[in-house]
């Protein structure tokens, strides 16, 4: 049984470790355009930052594609599929055959049609070699632009503040974080980096990328006609799934590859995982994109256990993200911003530290289905389960309000439940 | 462990969920992930703390002050020490994809 997997991110590692969890026989190719081993994709702008060093990097130690008897082809760009004939083309025309395939391919910061984007010294932050890129421009930089406020930006731009660099970033919203944030959260966390000499314009846009071909970048020109000087422009507005390879064979897509519950796509010997998928939302009842690190470890860990025979079905997806910024943390999940048809229940207060913390619950019906917490991220995780588990809990959603909610403020039936998951004795147990 | 980002967290073969503090950055994904809500930030060293099940005792010391047995340190079935995800037995042999 010939294993082949085009990737290398999270996905495409836990995919290969469930695989060889079942079938210590079986070949596993794994093939990538990047010339790394797995890293953490999120800890780039920590890279940035200079909070981690390139040994930090890696997610396994070194070796750990030799424990699993995977044939690591690095730097090597798969180019085609035939899905009739079970071949993968790479780059150079060697073709590699399959008997299960799985695309990890991820995604791909969106280009830009901004004039000037060319220049050098415009950097997207994707991959491990954007942040040594970045890196290098650092040596003559002192102003940053980023272009965009959302996860990608303000960690860009937190990273770049780090480092005493003047940063601005520039929102095209009324805030920062707008996907996942409400105004009065949001606020919390601009009036927080602005205190620290981030600079934030929202409600505008970046026209024009400055500059000429020798010095590289030299300023940006914003919708109003002021222009900012910088030397470093990072661009974060999004990345688009990497689909040639899916269309390649052939198969359905949306705005990203189909996949049922098992991570197949409508071919069943190609299964997908990670950022280049649409998974079941169960929270919204439809196909979505939820591209973020957990979500592509799970389904590479579903696909990967289906692929060599198991049936496993995969749960719903939904987004979900945590960041920090000068100590002001902030936890969010879910369908976060309400809208017609959810109820929304929120609570602000200070902590005994003086930073203000923030709590806002979503409800659809019964159910919650989302979750921001600014300022008191304690035991967030237990507010995903519930979404995640889509259980009836309404009843005690006030609690949930509160910095100190925790797993007592649960109904003691729902407790013995989530606890029974894992062992049987604690049925046996009374409250 | 799904959610850790550098590798800081991982789930080994005997269940046991081991923590590697030189990995860790305090980004807390995994105080996101936590079900049972069981991981505490440490904000001042950018860590986080769960429990060890105190590797160096023979029985976890919560367990051992427990003067009412509240605390139980039993050997459980090792079946549901990974995490159980819903089998589909009923699935088509064909992906069938939801509308939406």
């Amino acid at each position: 049984m010939t294993y082949v997997i085009v990737g290398n991110g999270i996905a495409a590692l836990r995919a290969a470790e469930a695989i060889r969890a079942r079938d210590a026989e079986g070949t596993i190719k794994l093939i990538t355009d990047e010339a790394y081993p797995v890293y953490s994709r999120p800890l780039t702008s920590y890279l940035v930052a200079g909070w981690v060093t390139d040994e930090r990097m890696p997610v396994r130690d070194t070796g750990h594609y030799d424990k699993l008897r995977v044939d690591l082809v690095l730097g090597r760009k798969a180019i085609a599929v035939d899905a009739e004939a079970k071949i993968v083309t790479l780059e150079g025309g060697e073709q590699v055959s399959y008997d299960k395939l799985l695309l990890a391919t991820g995604a791909a910061p969106k280009p830009t049609d901004i004039g000037g984007a060319h220049l050098s010294g415009v950097h997207g932050l994707r991959t491990w070699d954007d942040s040594r890129e970045i890196l290098e421009r650092l040596q003559k930089t002192q102003h940053a632009v980023v272009i965009g406020g959302g996860f990608v930006g303000m960690s860009t731009a937190r990273a770049l503040l780090s480092r005493g660099i003047q940063v601005t970033v520039v929102v095209s919203s009324n805030r920062v974080l707008s996907m996942m944030l409400p105004l009065e959260a949001a606020d919390l966390v601009r009036r927080r980096v602005e205190d620290k000499g981030m600079k934030i314009s929202t409600g505008t846009d970046v026209v024009e990328i400055l500059g000429d071909d020798a010095s590289g970048v030299t300023g940006v020109k914003l919708q109003g006609g002021e222009t900012i000087k910088c030397e470093l422009v990072i661009v974060g507005k999004g990345v688009n799934p990497r689909l040639d390879l899916a269309k390649s064979a052939g198969l359905d897509i949306g705005d990203a590859i189909w996949t049922d519950s098992l991570m197949r796509t409508s071919n069943s010997d190609i299964y997908a995982a990670g950022d280049c998928v649409e998974s079941f939302d169960h929270l919204r009842n439809q196909r979505r994109s939820a591209a973020i690190w957990p979500n592509a470890a799970h389904q590479g860990r579903v696909a990967g256990a289906n692929m060599a025979g198991a049936r496993h079905g995969a749960e719903g997806f939904f987004g979900m993200n945590a960041l920090d910024f000068s100590g002001l943390s902030l936890i969010a999940g879910g369908i976060t911003l309400g809208g017609e048809g959810y109820e929304v229940l929120r609570e602000q207060g200070e902590s005994a530290n003086g930073n203000p913390w923030f709590r806002q619950i979503v409800f659809d019906g019964d159910k919650l289905v989302g979750f921001v917490l600014v300022g008191e991220i304690k035991r967030a995780g237990i507010l995903t389960g519930l979404i995640r588990k889509q259980v009836s809990c309404r009843s005690f959603a006030e609690t949930m309000l509160s910095p100190g909610f925790d797993m007592m403020k649960l109904p003691v039936q729902l407790r013995k439940q989530m606890l029974a998951t894992v062992n049987p004795l604690a049925a046996q147990f009374s409250a | 462990m799904d959610a850790c980002m550098t590798g800081a967290l991982i789930k080994e073969d005997s269940g046991k969920v081991e923590y590697y503090t030189d990995k860790c950055v305090g980004c807390w994904m995994c105080i996101m992930a936590c079900p049972y809500g069981v991981i505490t930030p440490i904000p001042e060293q950018k860590k986080i703390a769960k429990c060890d099940l105190c590797p160096h005792l023979d029985t976890p010391a919560c367990v051992t002050h427990c003067p009412t047995a509240a605390l139980v340190y039993s050997d459980t079935d090792p079946s549901l020490l990974h995490e159980p995800i819903a089998i589909t037995d009923d699935i088509e042999d064909e992906p069938v994809f939801i509308e939406g």
